[in-house]
């Protein structure tokens, strides 16, 4: 359909006025809400995704697009709440407790909702006791940990042993990334994913959702 | 101990490298980034408490209040000093609240920028602080090494981030340290310098030869010195 075509083309621009404009027009269209946003706003942030990955295109050009997303995206999460449509998956995520940097998971954040996941965010400085009562409480397919220094990533493994200890670990995939983590820290901390940005989270998150559902 | 209020540069270039630019930057990009740096001169604060401090080689470096810097690698850049300074400097806490507000206002481009802006300006911040140091030490005909900061590089343990917080009375900017050795506000830096006769005076002012995260758009390295 043109006009998704469309919202996705302006998206990938990053005109987020002319995104809200079409999105508003495909309302009064009367397209289906989950269409608009499965073909013209995460389909646009797909491409976005890899035009990152391939590096035509910079982070800025990413954040750009991503505010586009987000204009769109307000209009839409009211009725799409309303209809009760559903998410590619719920994502829980915050940095583990001891470390109050949160760049990197803000922008793993933002992929996240730009490819349709639902992401509850817990901020900063999560005790591995408060991760563990959002997975009680939301019951998210993936629980997503960051932190940026050698310091503060042990309290990744502490987190998942607090999982194990609640009888919750079969039950949440459980992602793992941040400036000082690794791909064999991930697997020795006993982590589903490793990802070294957020564009590669979002691809490995559909990945391991796609496995665990 | 002394304190001293800054006026520093954004240089907008330099975001934009940061940004992940190489070359061509789109015009809107480039105008988004400019106006930014203007509006960011109006709540950055930049302050810096610093102090001078004599030790002892004895187990590592042995300070006044009998703490001890005990990390070779940095035991052995500082070992010939005669003197090390201490500082702790910050931009202060409005840019924080400024990238967090945008970020949770969903503008990432905005929270990403300022958050660029503030690593750009605690890096100027550095440098200069160093040159001045520098300078002094020229003129003195000694020497100053690099910043050694805990926590990065070659100072692997960021707990001696507590030694260089109860050396400087850090109140008097705003800077306090967490539990976990984290410095808030979060755009603030620790560091160390060792100045004296045997001491060669570093290229840099910040060398990241020790760092492991060799894809970092802020490395520099420059391993050697000038007399």
């Amino acid at each position: 359909m043109a006009i998704l075509q469309e919202i996705s083309e302006n998206l990938q621009k990053g005109y987020a006025p002319k995104v809200t404009e079409l999105v508003k027009q495909a309302l009064n269209n009367k397209l289906d809400p989950l269409q608009i946003l499965n073909d013209g706003l995460i389909n646009g942030m797909n491409i976005v995704g890899v035009k990152f990955r391939n590096n035509e295109i910079y982070v800025p050009e990413v954040l750009i697009a991503a505010r586009a997303m987000y204009a769109g995206l307000n209009i839409l999460r009211p009725i799409l709440t309303q209809t009760g449509a559903t998410y590619v998956g719920r994502v829980v995520i915050g940095t583990v407790k001891g470390d109050i940097h949160d760049i990197g998971k803000n922008l793993v954040k933002m992929m996240m909702e730009g490819a349709g996941f639902e992401v509850i965010d817990l901020g900063v400085d999560v005790s591995p006791e408060k991760f563990v009562d959002a997975v009680k409480n939301y019951k998210p397919d993936i629980l997503g940990m960051s932190a940026l220094l050698t310091t503060t990533m042990l309290n990744m493994k502490d987190t998942i042993e607090a999982l194990k200890s609640e009888n919750l670990r079969d039950k949440v995939v459980v992602m793992v990334g941040g400036a000082a983590v690794t791909e064999s820290y991930a697997v020795e901390i006993g982590a589903n994913g490793y990802a070294r940005d957020s564009v590669s989270a979002v691809e490995r998150a559909k990945e391991l959702v796609l496995n665990y559902k | 101990m002394q304190v001293k209020n800054y006026q520093i540069e954004i240089d907008k270039y330099l975001v934009l490298k940061y940004l992940g630019y190489k070359d061509k930057v789109p015009k809107d990009i480039l105008d988004e980034v400019g106006e930014c740096v203007d509006e960011s001169y109006g709540f950055i604060k930049p302050a810096i408490c610093f102090d001078q401090l004599k030790f002892k080689f004895k187990d590592g470096i042995l300070l006044p209040d009998e703490s001890i810097i005990k990390v070779q690698y940095i035991v052995e850049v500082l070992k010939r000093s005669d003197y090390i300074v201490m500082a702790v400097m910050t931009l202060g806490k409005e840019i924080e609240d400024k990238i967090s507000t945008f970020f949770a206002r969903n503008d990432y481009m905005k929270g990403m920028i300022y958050d660029v802006i503030g690593n750009v300006g605690l890096e100027y911040m550095g440098k200069r602080f160093w040159q001045e140091l520098a300078e002094v030490a020229k003129k003195d005909g000694i020497g100053i090494t690099q910043s050694l900061n805990p926590g990065t590089g070659g100072w692997k343990d960021i707990k001696d981030q507590s030694i260089i917080f109860n050396n400087l009375n850090t109140s008097l900017i705003g800077v306090e340290l967490t539990d976990a050795f984290m410095m808030k506000p979060m755009k603030s830096l620790s560091m160390v310098y060792g100045i004296g006769k045997a001491v060669k005076t570093s290229l840099v002012d910040h060398d990241c030869a020790e760092c492991p995260l060799i894809d970092c758009p802020y490395r520099k390295e420059v391993a050697k010195c000038i007399n």
